[in-house]
């Protein structure tokens, strides 16, 4: 759903003449939960689930996909866990 | 009180709203809900009032801007096409304002009155809320579920129904003043007096006002209407319902309740996981859900799960209706 909203945005955007700089995919699971053993069925279905839908979104968007923010193991909040979204976002030092 | 017990303790309830931040998944807890009294054999609809429609996908058919829609026994959905009735209002106003400057003589180009009075953005909101008042005022169903625009689309649409009543007040105040002066100075006051009678801009406020009161009147009525808070047990979307059910109460509507979306099954641990992701998640879902019950004591009618898959088509939809007829408390 959210990327039907994505198109609807950027077609939006561009009837109006604004340039649109990228699209950043947020809530990614890593992928790396797949190959742990440890990781329960239910989740793993979901992240099968989410690839599928990333495919679409490469397909979609293509090169103007500009960055991937994983699903963290916990809500981002407070300057910590911001400074991880930006290294991981901006390949901070 | 569970979301069965509420809706059994109600049995007059035929307006339920949902609300919440955006992508909480006010969409799918409302299609939930639908199913929920269609399958209690209440001939039921579910309408979109965001501008962003996202019925169409929950229920993976197009029903954008087709009118009422079936979609299974008792179960009916429409999505308002906004810009139809946008054009529709630009082309009243625009007569409205024509014979508002031809009977006071203004010598003046309405053109650029037309457009800022309709590119201004509550007249999307207006808008909806006109089609949303329509819908109930046709009185054809049992029970109307509104999945509502995000949190500062609704607040602007309820806000919109008070100033609305206040500009209508000031606004037939003034016409009547103007025509009562014009007939008291007129030679001919038979005619002018018949004229006033008719005249478009009263009538129109007039019809607009008995409209938003008769709306207002239902969506103020603790026996008919609910209003939902929908949250994920994070801590945006908490502080987000949070200031909702303030402004809600505010506008006198009755609040309904909080559904919690998304919540990860407890039951998950009991699979023997070490998986220190799933772990933390678990860990951090405790806290906020903790938070839910501290801030909205007795507030919380269901958790609907996560579920393996996204919610697209009857059948999913169908599930979600189980999960708030069982208010998921054993979830968590």
């Amino acid at each position: 759903m959210a990327i039907l909203d994505t198109q609807k945005a950027i077609n939006m955007f561009k009837e109006f003449g604004i340039p649109i700089s990228g699209v950043i995919v947020n809530q990614v699971y890593p992928t790396e939960l797949l190959n742990d053993p440890s990781t329960p069925e239910f989740l793993k279905n979901r992240i099968l689930m989410q690839q599928t839908h990333m495919k679409k979104i490469r397909e979609l968007f293509g090169d103007m996909i500009l960055g991937i923010v994983p699903m963290l193991d916990r809500e981002p909040r407070g300057l910590e866990m911001i400074g991880k979204i930006a290294s991981i976002l901006y390949g901070g030092d | 009180m569970n979301f069965n017990d509420f809706i059994e303790s109600k049995p007059g309830l035929r307006y339920l709203f949902f609300g919440g931040k955006c992508g909480v998944g006010k969409t799918v807890v409302a299609a939930g809900a639908a199913q929920y009294f269609a399958e209690r054999g209440k001939k039921t609809i579910i309408s979109s009032t965001n501008p962003v429609h996202s019925l169409s996908s929950v229920f993976k058919v197009d029903i954008w801007g087709k009118g009422v829609q079936k979609l299974a026994d008792n179960l009916y959905a429409v999505e308002f096409d906004i810009s139809k009735t946008v054009e529709k209002y630009k082309a009243e106003m625009k007569e409205k304002l024509l014979a508002f400057i031809k009977t006071a003589d203004i010598p003046v180009d309405p053109g650029p009155f037309l457009d800022i009075a309709t590119t201004n953005p509550a007249f999307e909101e207006a808008a909806m809320f006109d089609d949303m008042v329509n819908l109930i005022i046709k009185n054809e169903f049992d029970v109307y579920v509104f999945d509502t625009a995000p949190v500062a689309h609704t607040y602007r649409l309820l806000g919109l129904s008070k100033v609305y009543d206040l500009w209508l007040t000031r606004l037939i105040k003034s016409r009547e003043e103007a025509l009562s002066l014009k007939a008291k100075l007129s030679f001919r006051k038979e005619k002018v007096v018949e004229e006033i009678k008719r005249d478009p801009v009263l009538q129109s406020a007039l019809e607009t006002r008995k409209r938003t009161e008769e709306a207002k009147k239902i969506l103020t009525d603790n026996e008919k209407t609910a209003f939902f808070f929908v949250t994920l047990p994070l801590a945006l979307p908490i502080a987000v319902i949070e200031r909702f059910i303030t402004w809600v109460k505010a506008f006198d509507i009755p609040v309904g309740g909080v559904v919690v979306n998304g919540v990860l099954p407890k039951t998950l641990l009991k699979d023997a996981v070490t998986s220190s992701y799933v772990i933390n998640k678990l860990r951090e879902q405790e806290g906020y859900l903790r938070t839910i019950n501290e801030k909205f004591p007795s507030l919380v009618r269901a958790y609907i799960p996560l579920y393996e898959t996204e919610v697209i088509g009857l059948d999913m939809v169908s599930k979600v209706a189980n999960a708030l007829a069982d208010g998921g408390f054993n979830l968590v």
